[in-house]
């Protein structure tokens, strides 16, 4: 599916680096949602950023120092298999959106899905990103007829009933 | 401060990677199943379309979370640090097939705003 280009040009308009107190602010309150440490070394020399970034080490949280700090997110904790299984039903829910079906265990964070043909990496893109937002933590999908497949799959997601 | 032609290298150096994809999957998928060589060139290509992208993002302080190009960018994200192992080439070669076309036109949009 070619849907994954959901936006118009006129995003791009939009597309300006905003008020640098503003940036760091929300740095900030990201750094305090952040659940482990990222460091990672500079991306761009400093005269290249857009703004000037602000120190690596926010709250205690290390971040990746790119051109903005809005553009940073800290890297969220995999979902543990019973935070999956307590929002079972909402991802049973969205899944068919992306073409996913019959989702199972993969281990901390990974489900594994039968994804329908004609379906592409954006589509397990969009799902994870959802899944994400849904549950703030990291979850990964892996088509079933991915050679790690056989190895990860494991028991279907069980609703707990409590999302 | 960003300038209104940010980012342009990374639009182009995108656009480069996708024509790349577009001409490698013309190949036909025979070729793309009998070779693993041209099916990790694919998959490297994609980390360097969603790698220009985020680059573009950044460049036009654009936060992830608005970002308009969720889709490029966490496939390079899933690619670049997940098992090669958990890459389906069905759904590799399907990307290529009906993801690449459509992400070049928009590119060549975008460059042509830019560039403006």
């Amino acid at each position: 599916m070619c849907g994954f280009l959901r936006w118009s040009a006129a995003t791009l308009s939009l597309a300006r680096c905003r008020n640098p107190h503003t940036l760091r602010r929300q740095s900030s309150q990201h750094a305090k949602q952040a659940s482990r440490t990222v460091s990672q070394p500079a991306l761009l020399p400093a005269d290249q950023m857009c703004e000037p970034g602000p120190s690596p080490v926010t709250d205690g949280i290390e971040f990746r120092r790119t051109a903005g700090p809005a553009t940073v997110e800290p890297v969220k904790a995999s979902a543990p298999e019973e935070l999956l299984d307590r929002f079972a039903a909402v991802l049973a829910d969205l899944a068919p959106r992306h073409g996913l079906s019959n989702l199972r265990h993969g281990g901390p964070g990974t489900i594994v899905a039968d994804v329908t043909p004609g379906r592409t990496l954006a589509d397990l893109a969009r799902f994870e990103l959802e899944a994400e937002s849904l549950l703030d933590h990291e979850v990964f999908v892996v088509s079933s007829d991915a050679p790690a497949a056989r190895r990860l799959a494991g028991e279907p997601l069980r609703s707990t009933n409590a999302a | 401060m960003t300038t209104s032609r940010a980012g342009l290298a990374e639009l182009e150096q995108a656009l480069e990677a996708v024509e790349a994809i577009i001409r490698l999957r013309d190949g036909g998928k025979v070729t793309f199943d009998n070779s693993e060589d041209r099916r990790w060139a694919l998959a490297f290509l994609w980390v360097n379309v969603g790698s220009a992208l985020k680059q573009f993002c950044r460049l036009r302080g654009i936060e992830q979370g608005s970002s308009p190009f969720p889709g490029p960018i966490r496939m390079r994200d899933r690619l670049c640090y997940r098992p090669p192992s958990t890459v389906s080439t069905r759904i590799l070669w399907d990307t290529c097939l009906y993801d690449a076309d459509p992400l070049a036109a928009l590119l060549r949009h975008l460059k042509a705003v830019i560039s403006q």
